[in-house]
């Protein structure tokens, strides 16, 4: 290139710094803007981590009860009213949105149980969270990316940490995955904003307890299909719950393993619907017994769909049915007895 | 550790701060050792390659320059240049040749057996080889001098800026700024040198980042893209290798500047090109001209009749494809820019606009040769030959499909962007000191104005930060 003779007036740099300065206020400024109507953005992949960070912190110390799992558990077994009939005196449950085993165990073995030391810890589980899949994935690579969980779990590098900061002073930087695609950002400031779950003090899921089966949103049996199409139970997930009961057999936790009741639609979603439950059940089951755990099958006996809110989380009245199931298992632990 | 990493922005503001406070042969000590270790970065199991190739190659250089016999000079310029493409051919090629077999013998009915030797490519192998060989042969034509400083050759082939994906150099372009003491770049040369940073960072990580992600998305899924979708992904490549390499060049450039090196250009606006022939004497010249030198010439060139040059033509662009990549997509991406080159050599209408600003009159000839681009980066990008050739019948027959019209926005918002400092660049080059009609490139360039050129920067910056986060992308042409 050619070279060209490069004329600066005194004061340039000034004017130059100056100017770069405005434009990036002006740019943050219009980001503030916007922001509002988009949806808000933590440090962690969804609000409800931030939800049980707090609800964590608050019953900070040592746990008699901690429930770990998805939002089946969250929905369907509070440590508060297990309390209130008998149970532990202090429990949280700390469940996950649509997990894989990986990101539970993940979550659990690098970051919650970094801070508590529970007496017991109750596992629920159902099919979903042993399939592979896009979901499955996306979901353990949210969690492992996100700032929240590299600070907590001690992984935040220099460079995580330089970003962490950005986001946490700039609007801009904080959501630019919603700035980086124009045609997204449009339909994120028409949508509906989502409205965050709302846990109770335990961390309880509260929402969808007064609904029924036949009131289930067709987005919600869509996401589930999704998810259990050409189900087979994945080896990485049951070696992930081997891993989690191991860890917790190291620490002399004592862990109640729950299958947690489902509908026939929920196991109908599978290719192979019965036998694939089947499968689940036996693999799941046998890495229950081999690492330690006691094991509660509650699809032992029948579930009406009345009880259910969605095809597979418990409403209220469901909840209220299980909950002293819970309670005998865990009254049936060694440490218990 | 990539250019557009922050490690490597530490890594070079070091490098900087400490290598103008040495004298000059400790600079070059400490600029071998940056270097290799920049390399061994990446994986330092093939950094004795490196170093045993350099040895080899700075030892046949004296040996060269020692004798007249020519019987000898021969035998140990052809040693050394089998000795180079034996090492691309067994690190490259190797897996490419044996499945290559394998299914030649089961297409004729043989069974093979599908072998592979889990060779890993080491990172810039093609670029050092192929600078390597040009050293070598250059004395041997008597052209330059064989190097007597260890250090200075070591830096040739591993000066950490050009060492990855080129460009690809020659001894006299460099040898010479190695052996010289360099003068310390003023302010001027320093703000020009953060400049070519930022600019090859936006084009990377703005441009052609984002439009991967939409490449991807098209080209994975061919068959159940419209026609439309993948005319729009096959843009997308076309902007994305563009700004991914270009801006790896200028990165490289910049970094160089900062060391008080000057490393040519290795793109001239190649989308403005009016012919095949333009576009090649304008895109990755550093590979195309090191083609024309080493092969294309000493085939015979244009020198033996119409279709001597069109077997030479095509001989070369087809191992132009190869030198990309082991495998038969990149092969015909070369033969397809071969027989191009061939037609437009035997129409004789081949129009050279590389040395005139971008002119109205030129677009409709720039759309013809940049379709014909896009035509062939349509093999160059899809994973197998039938992918391609299914993007290629879907988009002719215009079939309908999925379109991903984020696609149509993305490039409506980046193209102009490549396309305006294109036509500003082209004009500045040809004619420095003629008054370009935007004001952009004079107020830039030669009177940089604070407010606009602060107003950029801004931009730039907080593109960056919009379209940063996550773990760096790595360059397209790193994987050559």
């Amino acid at each position: 290139m050619a070279q060209h003779s490069v004329v600066r007036r005194p004061g340039w740099g000034r004017r130059f710094a100056l100017s770069v300065l405005v434009t990036l206020l002006v740019v943050e400024g219009a980001a503030r803007v916007v922001a509002p109507y988009l949806e808000p953005v933590g440090r962690w992949p969804r609000a409800d981590y931030t939800g049980h960070e707090k609800g964590l912190a608050a019953r900070a110390g040592d746990l008699d009860l901690l429930v770990l799992g998805s939002s089946v558990v969250g929905r369907d077994i509070s440590p508060d009213r297990l309390r209130d009939i008998g149970g532990p005196a202090v429990g949280y449950n700390y469940w996950l949105a649509g997990p894989p085993m990986r990101s539970i165990d993940l979550l659990a073995t690098d970051v919650v149980l970094q801070r508590v030391s529970p007496s017991v810890v109750l596992l629920g589980v159902t099919m979903r969270e042993f399939v592979d899949g896009p979901s499955a994935r996306a979901h353990l690579e949210a969690l492992r990316q996100s700032p929240g969980f590299q600070a907590a779990s001690g992984r935040l590098g220099w460079i995580d940490r330089l970003d962490d900061r950005l986001q946490q002073v700039s609007v801009l930087a904080r959501h630019r995955t919603d700035f980086r695609d124009p045609v997204a950002l449009v339909h994120n400031i028409q949508a509906e904003p989502l409205v965050p779950e709302q846990l109770g003090a335990d961390g309880y899921l509260l929402d969808r307890g007064d609904d029924h089966l036949a009131d289930e949103p067709a987005a919600h049996v869509a996401q589930e299909q999704a998810v259990m199409a050409g189900y087979e139970v994945n080896p990485a997930d049951v070696d992930a719950l081997r891993h989690l009961l191991e860890v917790l057999r190291d620490r002399g936790v004592e862990v109640l393993v729950v299958n947690l009741p489902v509908t026939e639609r929920f196991i109908a979603m599978a290719d192979d619907r019965r036998a694939d439950y089947e499968a689940y059940l036996r693999q799941v089951r046998a890495a229950a017994e081999e690492g330690g755990a006691a094991w509660l099958d509650t699809m032992d006996r029948p579930w009406p769909d009345r009880l259910f809110a969605d095809v597979n989380h418990l409403n209220n009245q469901g909840a209220a049915r299980l909950q002293p199931l819970v309670l005998d298992a865990l009254e049936r632990l060694p440490a218990a007895g | 550790m990539t250019f557009n990493s922050l490690p490597y922005a530490a890594f070079l503001a070091v490098v900087t701060g400490v290598v103008w406070r040495l004298r000059h042969r400790d600079q070059n000590r400490f600029l071998l050792a940056v270097s290799y270790l920049f390399y061994g970065a990446w994986d330092w199991r093939f950094l004795a390659l490196l170093v045993g190739s350099t040895v080899i190659g700075y030892t046949a250089g004296i040996a060269l320059e020692g004798t007249d016999d020519p019987a000898r000079r021969r035998a140990i310029v052809m040693s050394r240049v089998a000795l180079n493409l034996a090492i691309l051919a067994v690190f490259k090629y190797a897996n490419f040749f044996l499945a290559s077999a394998v299914a030649g013998l089961e297409a004729v009915g043989l069974s093979g057996t599908e072998t592979s030797l889990r060779i890993i490519l080491p990172i810039a192998i093609s670029y050092y080889t192929f600078e390597e060989i040009s050293y070598t042969v250059d004395i041997y034509r008597r052209d330059i001098r064989a190097c007597r400083d260890p250090v200075a050759y070591g830096l040739f082939v591993a000066f950490f800026p050009k060492l990855v994906a080129g460009p690809i150099l020659r001894p006299r372009e460099l040898l010479p700024q190695i052996e010289r003491p360099r003068v310390r770049p003023d302010g001027d040369r320093v703000l020009s040198a953060l400049g070519l940073l930022l600019w090859g960072l936006v084009k990377k990580v703005v441009i052609a980042d984002t439009l991967a992600q939409l490449t991807n998305e098209i080209y994975a899924r061919p068959g159940s893209q419209s026609g439309l979708g993948l005319a729009l992904g096959t843009l997308c490549f076309a902007g994305q290798i563009y700004g991914d390499f270009s801006g790896y060049t200028d990165m490289a450039r910049g970094a160089a500047r900062l060391l008080g090196f000057e490393l040519p250009l290795n793109f001239r606006q190649p989308y403005l090109s009016s012919s095949l022939t333009a576009f090649w004497r304008t895109w990755h010249i550093s590979l195309s001209s090191w083609l024309r030198d080493y092969l294309y010439i000493p085939l015979g060139g244009n020198r033996q009749g119409l279709n001597r040059t069109m077997v030479n033509l095509l001989t070369v662009m087809v191992l132009g494809g190869l030198w990309h990549g082991a495998g038969w997509t990149f092969l015909i991406w070369g033969a397809i820019h071969g027989v191009a080159l061939g037609a437009e050599r035997l129409s004789g209408r081949a129009v050279d606009n590389t040395e005139t600003v971008a002119r109205w009159q030129d677009l409709p000839r720039i759309l013809v040769t940049f379709a014909v681009v896009c035509l062939a980066w349509v093999f160059f990008r899809a994973p197998t030959v039938g992918d391609a050739w299914t993007i290629v019948v879907r988009i002719a027959t215009l079939a309908p499909g999925d379109t991903m019209w984020t696609a149509a926005v993305m490039l409506a918002l980046l193209g102009p962007v490549l396309v305006v400092t294109d036509v500003v660049q082209r004009r500045i080059q040809v004619d420095p000191e003629e008054p370009v009609d935007s004001r952009l490139g004079p107020a830039l360039l030669r009177r940089p104005r604070p407010v606009l050129t602060g107003w950029l920067v801004g931009v730039a910056l907080t593109a960056l930060v919009v379209t940063s986060g996550g773990q760096p992308v790595p360059f397209i042409y790193f994987q050559f």
